[in-house]
């Protein structure tokens, strides 16, 4: 199970607005069942950092982060989402797996699926 | 959401000279409609300041301030459609300006008791058209209406049903 933390300013608003979205996108990549997702807030981000994978933030960062950071904006504004998943996928699968580019819509992505457990 | 989004809650043909006085009228509008405490809006000026949240969306730049969840009494949503827009910092990019002509203040409690319709907000502005067609209201009744409607149509989207 690969743990993202995502945060922004306090935690409150916009993490949480875009948890839905990034989730439907690392599903349409074929990852669901395989992440879970934690919010937060940027200032405590580089403490927590140690404990996951991969931090999405939508804003900056006051310290050190242990884990690969993702800048989020693009899930806020709706554009360029498949550079920053392109970026996602390549951390969160990072030991191993060879995912391909993926240029195409989502439904072509499906293909990659490989754990398909609802939740 | 049909009481959360009232007129009184609008400010049409703002005219602010910078993004500190319109962030002071907006959270001006919460605080007489005893949404926030008094301390909001130091606290949503202070936060903006170290987080920035202006978007450039494409049709327009906006902004979403907010402050922590202490200064605020019940969720809420102020609306400010500027006569000149005033610039912000983009969020996550401080070094970006971005002049927003539409600012939503948020009066956010508790990610647990968080109305649907703030959420629904991105959806709003990722739909294009929807930003410019709030910003040429020319009535607090009017942008009232509008907003209310385009969370509906929104918010229909989404279960995969709709009107027409």
């Amino acid at each position: 199970m690969k743990k993202i933390l995502l945060v922004c300013g306090s935690g409150l608003y916009t993490s949480r607005a875009l948890s839905q979205r990034v989730s439907k996108a690392l599903d349409d990549r074929g990852l669901r069942g395989t992440y879970e997702i934690t919010l937060g807030k940027a200032a405590d981000a580089g403490e927590e950092s140690g404990d996951f994978d991969l931090c999405i933030t939508t804003t900056t960062l006051d310290g050190e982060c242990a884990c690969p950071v993702v800048n989020g904006a693009s899930f806020l504004l709706g554009r360029d989402i498949r550079q920053t998943m392109d970026r996602i996928v390549e951390i969160l699968m990072g030991d191993g797996e060879n995912l391909q580019d993926t240029e195409e819509s989502p439904e072509k992505n499906a293909q990659y699926s490989q754990n398909d457990s609802d939740e | 959401m049909e009481e959360d989004i009232r007129p009184e809650l609008f400010a049409v043909g703002m005219k602010a000279d910078c993004a500190q006085e319109a962030l002071d009228c907006l959270a001006e509008l919460l605080y007489r409609q005893g949404l926030v405490r008094e301390s909001f809006a130091e606290a949503v000026k202070a936060r903006e300041r170290r987080y920035s949240t202006g978007l450039a969306f494409p049709e327009m730049g906006i902004a979403i301030p907010h402050a922590d969840a202490e200064h605020v009494i019940r969720p809420g949503l102020a609306v400010g459609i500027l006569k000149e827009p005033v610039e912000f910092r983009h969020m996550g990019m401080p070094e970006v300006s971005v002049e927003a002509g539409l600012i939503f203040m948020l009066a956010i409690r508790d990610e647990e008791e968080q109305p649907e319709y703030l959420a629904n907000l991105l959806d709003v502005f990722q739909t294009e058209g929807n930003l410019t067609k709030l910003a040429s209201c020319r009535s607090a009744e009017e942008a009232a209406g509008c907003l209310k409607r385009l969370l509906q149509t929104t918010g229909q989207c989404d279960k995969g049903g709709g009107e027409e």
